[in-house]
């Protein structure tokens, strides 16, 4: 398959009062067109900068210290804002997380429905309003003649959150990205969304990027899953890979964590806190709350080891000579459970 | 387990005005909360949920319905009697009107009549204005609230940023009337070891600490007084994946420790279905239906109830790719002339229905 994005050991940085973050630590991906890749990660892991420095929206203190972002076989890094310009909103879009502050409070939705259009120069205004009309019912918004002369108060937070799709889908992307599109929503809302997103990318061929901290919304859309920790991609596969063999103990650990809807014991939580990125720990940075942590965890950082060609890890238990680790035990009969659902 | 009865919220309404009249978020709640028990309040953003524990815990004045504490009253709506005196008064202008059109009656039996009408509805206008009184004697009382405490969604905006740790937890107690410097001391200690921090972290500020580690001195605020009842609104939507498993086993270490009494409201599903013993599933202001947590999962009732059950998101690929997702319908229900009242279908678990929703639920689920 022919990619549409190639991500290659990208390294960002920002420039502190208390010195140098590393928000970004050396991650390389690719995406496939029509794919969908999730990356799941809890705050602070470096899964939003990411996306960011794709479109090249990083706040003045940043820097891409390494890598490059291949985009068509382009390198987005070495282009200049112009030309940025031409690819962000046009063939890049993006959907943020607050659908209230990511529109303009006191512009009707249909003129900013209409604005990258006309800012494109890819329609007149006459076009460009039938467009977003159908643009508005392509991703459901109810009466949508009606509601091209709204507000953004006017509508309920899901809705608002189909108006930002739009908004994006706009000037007909090729790549969408949603970063955590649906963490301020309900989950019957969320379910639409979701829903939405899925149909959006089916019907117009969309490669999409899913940012997320929830492991349970990306398992219906995502074809793919980089799980990341404190800068770093630890876990890397097809969905399926993920869910059901998981081999990371930051991936066991997040699947633990979230009750399902037997769990009756007491939750297996990840003690402590994510490290400090201002002096990045030495070794392995999940570590230190890592159940499992072998001696040279702490010693010497992980290589990615293949467990399928599709599917790798970092971490020390999948070298040949480390102790055989077992997933935990309340995964285990989860991932049996599921297996059995699926198969009877 | 002692089963008496901590809370109990009877027909509860919270009214908002806008300018485009009164705006129910809590339409006649009713439900209680046995001691030890953790009571989880589910439903979409918009529901009433937060409006309800606010409510209870008097940051708002109830519209109408009663909130008792155990045997006190502490929340007393108005609204129920002025409402009842104008009924009265209308049906009593109305026999008066029979009474003076009537033509068989002479003027000397009409005024005659007419006023012992009259004196009657004077007298039960001098009752329901006495039960109002008294409704706003209770409403004025504030201190049963403070054995009733709360943990806030926001970890970061709800502790002050200019108070040491010491003196955010101590607040409470010092309001409470506690003067003995070393007492305080340690019992500020005593609840930071209580929710897994140190007493060196005493003298901190908040900004020092990461976002699960100000949720728990939020816990420790609220436990300093022993309180009866603890109000947890999205206690966890705000902190990180990983950190919030963290939480959710102290809130159960807690009940198990301290046989807390927990009104959890959030919208995740599967962790209220963890923690909560029961769980009240909230629609526009009113519970559609009420049930023990495993029960209200086995058997969801109420189609509202059913779709949201059908929209949690579950870490299983192939489950999440076959999913039928229900949507719910408002209009199912013709609530015309049947009019729906919460009723028991099984032992403990009812549903806001009707009766001829009623029956067909009793077929289904039979005892």
């Amino acid at each position: 398959m022919e990619n549409i994005l190639e991500v290659k050991n990208l390294c960002v940085t920002f420039r502190t009062s208390g010195g140098k973050l590393h928000a970004v630590r050396d991650i390389s991906f690719s995406l496939g067109r029509g794919e969908t890749l999730a990356i799941v990660g809890e705050s602070g892991s470096g899964k939003s900068v990411t996306s960011r420095a794709i479109l090249g929206i990083l706040s003045g203190n940043a820097s891409v210290e390494d890598g490059e972002i291949l985009f068509c076989g382009k390198n987005l890094l070495t282009l200049g804002e112009r030309e940025l310009c031409r690819i962000r909103g046009d063939r890049i879009s993006m959907i943020f997380q607050d659908p209230l502050s990511s529109l303009n409070p006191i512009v009707k939705v249909g003129r900013q429905i209409c604005e990258a259009m006309l800012l494109k120069g890819i329609c007149d205004r006459r076009a460009a309003k039938s467009r977003a009309i159908r643009l508005m019912e392509e991703v459901g918004i109810p009466e949508p003649c009606l509601s091209f002369d709204k507000y953004p108060f006017e509508f309920s937070g899901g809705q608002r959150q189909r108006i930002v799709i739009a908004i994006a889908l706009a000037a007909d992307p090729e790549l969408l990205i949603c970063d955590e599109p649906t963490t301020a929503l309900d989950v019957t809302i969320q379910a639409q969304i979701l829903e939405l997103i899925e149909r959006l990318k089916r019907e117009r061929g969309l490669s999409v990027i899913f940012i997320t901290h929830d492991l349970g919304v990306v398992a219906s859309v995502a074809d793919k899953i980089a799980v990341m920790y404190a800068g770093k991609i630890v876990e890397y596969g097809l969905c399926d890979e993920i869910f059901y063999e998981p081999c990371h103990p930051y991936t066991w650990a997040l699947l633990c964590s979230t009750p399902d809807l037997d769990t009756q014991d007491r939750l297996e939580s990840i003690p402590g806190v994510p490290p400090n990125m201002l002096n990045p720990p030495q070794g392995d940075a999940f570590a230190e709350r890592n159940r499992y942590a072998l001696k040279i965890d702490f010693e010497e950082e992980p290589p990615f080891f293949a467990v399928s060609p599709t599917h790798s890890a970092a971490t020390w238990l999948l070298h040949p000579d480390a102790p055989r680790m077992e997933m935990p035990e309340v995964l285990r009969q989860r991932i049996k459970k599921m297996k059995e659902a699926t198969n009877g | 387990m002692d089963n008496s009865c901590v809370l109990r919220v009877s027909h509860l309404s919270q009214g908002f005005k806008t300018p485009n009249g009164t705006l129910k978020a809590v339409d006649d709640v009713s439900f209680e909360i046995k001691k030890g028990e953790i009571f989880g309040l589910v439903g979409e953003s918009g529901c009433g949920k937060t409006t309800l524990g606010r409510t209870v815990i008097k940051i708002y004045d109830c519209t109408s319905g009663d909130v008792y504490l155990g045997s006190r009253r502490i929340c007393a709506g108005t609204e129920q009697y002025r409402d009842k005196i104008a009924k009265a008064r209308r049906i009593c202008d109305g026999e008066i009107r029979v009474i003076k059109e009537n033509q068989s009656l002479s003027s000397d039996e009409k005024s005659k009549k007419i006023q012992v009408l009259k004196k009657e509805l004077n007298d039960s206008i001098q009752k329901y204005k006495s039960e109002i009184r008294k409704a706003k004697a209770d409403q004025k009382r504030q201190r049963a609230i403070r054995q009733i405490q709360m943990i806030f969604q926001d970890p970061v905006s709800s502790l002050d940023p200019r108070m040491t740790v010491k003196e955010i937890i101590s607040e409470g107690l010092i309001i409470g009337g506690e003067r003995d410097k070393s007492e305080i001391e340690r019992r500020v200690f005593e609840m930071l070891r209580l929710v897994g921090l140190s007493p060196e972290h005493a003298s901190r500020y908040p900004h020092e600490f990461s976002g699960g580690q100000r949720q728990r001195i939020g816990i420790a605020r609220a436990l300093i007084v022993d309180p009866e009842l603890l109000i947890a609104d999205e206690p966890i939507s705000a902190l990180d994946v990983s950190v919030q498993a963290q939480i959710i086993n102290l809130l159960g270490d807690l009940k198990d420790r301290l046989g807390l009494t927990v009104l959890f409201v959030a919208h995740d599903l599967s962790v209220v279905k963890f923690i909560s013993d029961r769980i009240g599933v909230m629609y526009k202001g009113k519970i559609v239906e009420l049930a023990g947590s495993d029960e209200l999962f086995l058997r969801p009732m109420h189609p509202y109830t059913r779709s949201l059950l059908s929209a949690i998101p579950l870490p299983d690929p192939h489950y999440e790719k076959h999913r039928q997702r229900q949507i719910y319908d408002p209009s199912v229900h013709s609530y015309g002339t049947d009019k729906p009242s919460m009723k028991e279908i099984l032992p403990d678990h009812f549903v806001y229905c009707n009766q001829k929703e009623f029956k067909s639920l009793k077929e289904e689920y039979p005892t």
